[in-house]
């Protein structure tokens, strides 16, 4: 059997597909979503502390995978700088978009009366994966770890001058937001990650993303 | 007996359990090690990252999130990605 059959079966999500409950919108007042876009509103508003992040991420930070923590391959061409803070907010955020653009893709292919089976198919695939990850199955790197490094991240990224929601504790409810909403979740992704890190501004999401809430632009670093 | 003893420990923060996670990264595929390496361990925009493997936005993008499902999705005793169709 070549290498490119081995992962065929899907695993069984069974148990991590039924509905939890919990605030499926931002909108909704004290929702953990509510709260998020409030975080990335007070920071629009807040240029002098965006300055500060930006200050700080410009500053080589050694802690983050370096080769003690991560072992890498020496003939992996890199190191060329070094990376700072950031990374690990960029790579929870990223997680988080991957589960985002599952959802939105495998919506686009159900809304689509010409999909075919097969497409069909790779939607439930696509779908179950994202919502099964996010209701908490077991893998190597779990949304539990994600929620914890998003949280831990963001507090270290807003230099504790922000209030940032108890995100871990409260992971059920927002992997109920994504789920039932994933191009809001992914437009609030969007916005994190131009905040934090912006080293990768130009981050690129599958999503189209609406305007921002109560038409707010981001003012800050140009 | 001191109550701080049947004080449950907390958990391992999230970088460290990311270090964990990520502990056999140089057995990755070529492809997907150079994916991590670039996104998450170099000061690089995601375009530049995308011109210098040679690949459009999109494509970049598809393959980091391919790069990305297969991690989220590997058991702890997997190989975190192994080909796969996804």
């Amino acid at each position: 059997m070549s290498a490119l059959a081995v992962r065929v079966t899907q695993p069984d999500y069974s148990a991590h597909l039924p509905q939890l409950t919990g605030s499926l919108s931002w909108r909704a007042p004290g929702s953990l979503a509510n709260q998020l876009k409030q975080v990335q509103l007070d920071l629009f508003d807040s240029p002098a502390l965006c300055a500060a992040i930006a200050a700080q991420q410009d500053q080589a930070h050694p802690d983050f995978m370096q080769t003690e923590a991560i072992p890498v391959d020496p003939t992996v061409a890199l190191r060329d700088e070094a990376p700072n803070h950031a990374s690990y907010l960029k790579f929870a955020l990223c997680l988080l978009a991957t589960c985002c653009d599952d959802l939105i893709a495998a919506q686009k292919i159900r809304a689509n009366p010409e999909s075919r089976p097969r497409a069909l198919a790779e939607a439930e695939f696509l779908h179950d994966g994202a919502v099964a990850w996010l209701r908490g199955y077991p893998t190597r790197i779990t949304f539990e770890v994600c929620a914890r490094l998003l949280e831990q991240e963001l507090r270290l990224q807003s230099l504790d001058q922000i209030e940032i929601p108890n995100i871990e504790a409260r992971r059920a409810e927002l992997a109920e937001f994504i789920i039932a909403d994933p191009v809001q979740a992914a437009d609030l992704l969007k916005h994190y990650a131009t905040l934090f890190a912006p080293n990768a501004i130009e981050m690129v999401f599958d999503s189209e993303s609406p305007e921002p809430a109560h038409g707010r632009a981001p003012a800050m670093r140009g | 007996m001191s109550a701080a003893i049947f004080a449950p420990a907390p958990p391992p923060d999230g970088r460290s359990c990311l270090h964990q996670a990520l502990k056999d990264l140089v057995t990755w595929p070529e492809q997907d090690r150079r994916l991590f390496v670039e996104s998450f361990m170099s000061h690089k925009s995601e375009p530049q990252i995308a011109h210098e493997m040679g690949m459009t936005p999109t494509g970049f993008r598809q393959a980091q999130r391919a790069m990305l499902r297969r991690f989220m999705r590997a058991a702890d005793t997997d190989m975190p990605a192994t080909a796969s169709t996804l």
